[in-house]
């Protein structure tokens, strides 16, 4: 092998090639040292992304369900509050027409329907409410309100019961107004429930409230009633407005149930939203650090290789600069 | 035997020395030119009615391995084959874009998945829904560039075929001119070592185009054949014929006959496959990057495009959508036709309809593409019904990939997958070819200039110079003596 080594071309071939691959290498690892990522992914992941890709998607989906988990549980906040101020209202009203013993007695009713007019004005209030330009209980409609003010409610009201002479006629119409679409269903210009929202991966959340929803609208009925006879309906026949009163009072406490269930699902819609934030959070976590994984230099690895390579650099140095110091027509002369 | 034959002896010593010193002094002067074969000087003894008179010089002998020089010229050509094969393949993969990057086409396919559902989660906000709108935007933008970009590279492929073809004329053209100069120098019977250098570098060019042998002929000539069989040069030189094109597009091909094919000597050659003439160069290189390669890489941009465009153009996604017309995303502004999806990704658009630039609106990726009215603003069945659509699994309807339902962006990541395995193995090849092409340039120096050898040879010279130098002086004197009596 002298020949070879002492061979000009083979020599000079030889020693830049291992020159420039131990440079190539160099580059590569520092690289890698400086990145904490392999320089080549392709090769990392020996040309098989579709893991990589899976989790940068899952990372995508992720961000995505950051957006709809937060907004929807600022929606279902705003529902929460409002429905409490409404439930709060009409079980204060209907306790109070349950518990007065003397409501044929036009002070006592009148202080009575007084105070339940303004909750009626509040429950309406609230089913007007908007958070973030929507209408909350206006489901698909969010640009505009979902009712109109309440003195537009208790005159048409007044239309529907206007020929009702009995207790009975006047529950019968108001209730039946409420149930009406052509009553209460065309005052209302919310429109359909919202649409199920994805918030995790295969999970949706269904905040379909709006302010037809059944419990709301057999709330309104008692304390329609009660604005009702804070108009002055049945003007005059003082029992007769005790009797009704009360029929107020009982519709408010039998639509307590409905009221509560509403503002349970609206409250385990809270709560699954609630997981699943915190799962997706977990899971974010969880799918960096696999993600990191794939593509993670070892440090200590690619120290080990830096100094390696280092060292050959440098014997490939000494290695030169002896062999062209190696010459016979140096000792010639 | 006299006084006078061994002045002569003397002389013809010296002068084959002063030979070999001239043809060590070439050796060492072009001790690092490329394809410089090392000179010797052939002796024999010169012998006159039997009897020793002197030495004479033959000639001067390169020292060449033929076998080694066909050898490594064949690894040559098979390392420049498969380096450029793993270049595009390289090139691809960075088409596609590694997911990691913002601008890859799985970046992009994600950011519109991203941005659905935060348009889902708020239909009421017109941001949101521009969001949708650029980020579908941007991800036909990065189809139309993908495409657009292996067009590129086809182009430059024929490019490189043409300019391959026109060194490959000049340089056989020039061989072949070499060779006539060959025969009628040595038939004078003068050196012709230095041509023989230059007929080995323009061969060592050709074979990096085409895998050449180089066949020996009488007079010192030489006969080229390419390794898969094809006459370049035996007395006369092949031609070959290519026309290059100046912009091309998907749809031309060679099968179409838009792209131009290898003629020699005017008849059409195969340049693809077992039967190409001209397998294993640079040129076959070429040929496969502009005809297999690239337009197999397109197939797979267009099968992507194609299952994009049909994930919203199907019907249950958008109710407001006539049958039969374009989704989210269009062919060109209007409906795909079918059946020939050849250059779908670079035609890729996204609907005018909820396209502001377009004079489009963005309401409409929530109302429905083709509603007249703008609908309520709380509406996200139609943002959540495309998100269903991305990534729903789908069988897709292009053949160009494997008919496995997949979800949209399984599709990306299954293209990619596929255009990196391919490189990987393309490298591992080019590695091996080039290894074997370093081990044989290695073998093939270790034949050439020693310059330590070439000094210890100039010891021996300088020693029988002097010697015969020697020789005349006392035969001098001895006539001198002679005459002196």
């Amino acid at each position: 092998m002298d020949g070879i080594l002492s061979s000009a071309t083979f020599l000079t071939a030889a020693l830049a090639r291992q020159g420039a691959g131990l440079r190539a290498e160099l580059q590569r690892a520092s690289t890698e040292m400086t990145t904490g990522q392999k320089a080549d992914a392709g090769a990392a992941l020996r040309g098989d992304f579709y893991g990589l890709s899976a989790i940068d998607h899952s990372l995508a989906r992720l961000r995505g369900y950051k957006a709809t988990t937060s907004e929807t549980a600022l929606l279902a906040d705003t529902m929460q509050t409002a429905l409490g101020v409404i439930a709060d209202g009409a079980n204060t009203i209907g306790a109070d027409l349950l518990r007065n013993t003397g409501l044929n007695l036009p002070a006592q009713l009148g202080a009575i329907v007084g105070d339940g007019r303004r909750q009626f004005d509040t429950a309406i209030a609230a089913l007007n409410t908007r958070f973030a330009e929507r209408a909350v209980f206006g489901g698909v409609v969010a640009e505009t309100s979902p009712l109109p003010d309440a003195e537009t409610i208790l005159a048409a009201l007044d239309t529907a019961t206007a020929g009702a002479v009995t207790v009975q006629d006047v529950v019968t119409a108001i209730s039946g107004w409420f149930d009406d679409p052509a009553g209460y269903g065309a005052l209302y210009v919310g429109g359909a429930a919202r649409s199920p929202l994805p918030i995790a991966a295969g999970e949706e959340v269904t905040l379909d409230a709006t302010a037809t929803d059944p419990a709301l609208r057999d709330t309104l009925k008692g304390l329609a009633i009660v604005a009702m006879l804070d108009r002055g309906i049945l003007g005059g026949q003082h029992q007769a407005r005790g009797d009704l009163a009360k029929a107020a009072g009982e519709q408010l406490l039998t639509s307590g149930e409905a009221r509560a269930t509403l503002m349970a699902r609206i409250g385990t819609a809270q709560g699954q939203i609630q997981d699943a934030t915190a799962r997706n959070g977990a899971e974010e976590t969880a799918l960096g650090i696999a993600r990191a994984d794939m593509l993670a230099a070892d440090p200590y690895e690619t120290a080990a290789r830096l100094k390696n390579i280092e060292d050959r650099l440098n014997s490939l140095y000494v290695l030169t600069a002896r062999l062209s110091g190696l010459s016979l027509t140096g000792y010639l002369r | 035997m006299s006084v006078t034959s061994a002045l002569h002896s003397a002389l013809s010593g010296i002068t084959a020395t002063s030979r070999q010193a001239e043809a060590l002094s070439s050796n060492v002067a072009n001790a690092t030119t490329p394809g410089y074969a090392r000179r010797a000087v052939s002796l024999s003894a010169q012998s006159v009615g039997g009897t020793g008179q002197g030495v004479t010089v033959n000639g001067i002998t390169r020292d060449v391995d033929l076998f080694l020089l066909n050898d490594r010229r064949a690894a040559e050509a098979n390392a420049a084959d498969r380096g450029a094969r793993s270049d595009f393949l390289a090139r691809l993969e960075d088409i596609l874009g590694d997911p990691q990057d913002q601008g890859s086409l799985g970046a992009r396919l994600n950011l519109l998945d991203e941005t659905l559902l935060e348009g889902a989660s708020h239909p009421e906000s017109e941001a949101r829904l521009a969001a949708v709108a650029n980020a579908a935007r941007a991800l036909a933008l990065g189809l139309n560039q993908a495409s657009d970009a292996i067009q590129v590279e086809r182009q430059n492929a024929d490019r490189d075929i043409a300019a391959a073809v026109e060194v490959l004329n000049t340089t056989l053209r020039q061989v072949r001119e070499l060779n006539s100069q060959i025969r009628s120098f040595s038939g004078a019977g003068n050196d012709i070592s230095a041509l023989l250098d230059q007929r080995q570098q323009l061969v060592d060019r050709i074979a990096e185009i085409v895998p050449v042998r180089e066949l020996p002929r009488d007079h010192n000539q030489v006969a080229l054949i390419t390794t898969g069989g094809a006459v370049l040069l035996d007395g006369n030189e092949a031609e070959f014929g290519f026309t290059p094109v100046s912009t091309i597009v998907p749809e031309m091909t060679l099968a179409s006959g838009g792209l131009s094919g290898l003629t020699i000597n005017g008849r059409p050659m195969v340049t693809a496959g077992t039967a190409s003439l001209i397998q294993g160069g640079s040129l076959a290189a070429l040929f496969a990057v502009r005809d297999e390669l690239a337009v197999d890489g397109q197939a797979r941009l267009d099968a992507m495009a194609l299952d994009l465009y049909q994930r919203f153009a199907d019907g249950g996604v958008d109710p407001t959508l006539t049958a039969g017309n374009p989704g989210l995303f269009t062919d060109g502004g209007g409906p795909y036709l079918g059946p020939d999806e050849v250059g779908l990704s670079g035609r890729l658009q996204l609907n005018a309809l909820v396209d502001p630039r377009q004079g489009g609106s963005v309401l409409r990726l929530r109302d429905g593409l083709e509603s007249v009215t703008v609908g309520p603003t709380g509406n996200a069945a139609i943002l959540l019904a495309m998100t269903r659509a991305l990534n729903d699994p789908r069988l897709p309807a292009s053949p160009a990939v494997t008919a496995t339902a997949r979800s949209a962006a399984g599709l990306a990541s299954d293209v990619l997958s596929t255009v990196s395995t391919a490189r990987l193995a393309a490298d591992a090849e080019t590695a091996f070819t080039r290894a074997r092409h370093l081990a044989l340039t290695d073998l093939e120096a270790a034949n050439g200039v020693d310059i330590d050898a070439e000094m210890q040879s100039l010891l021996v010279i300088e020693k029988n110079y002097a010697a015969n130098a020697k020789v005349i002086q006392t035969v001098d004197e001895m006539i001198s003596t002679l005459l002196g009596l």
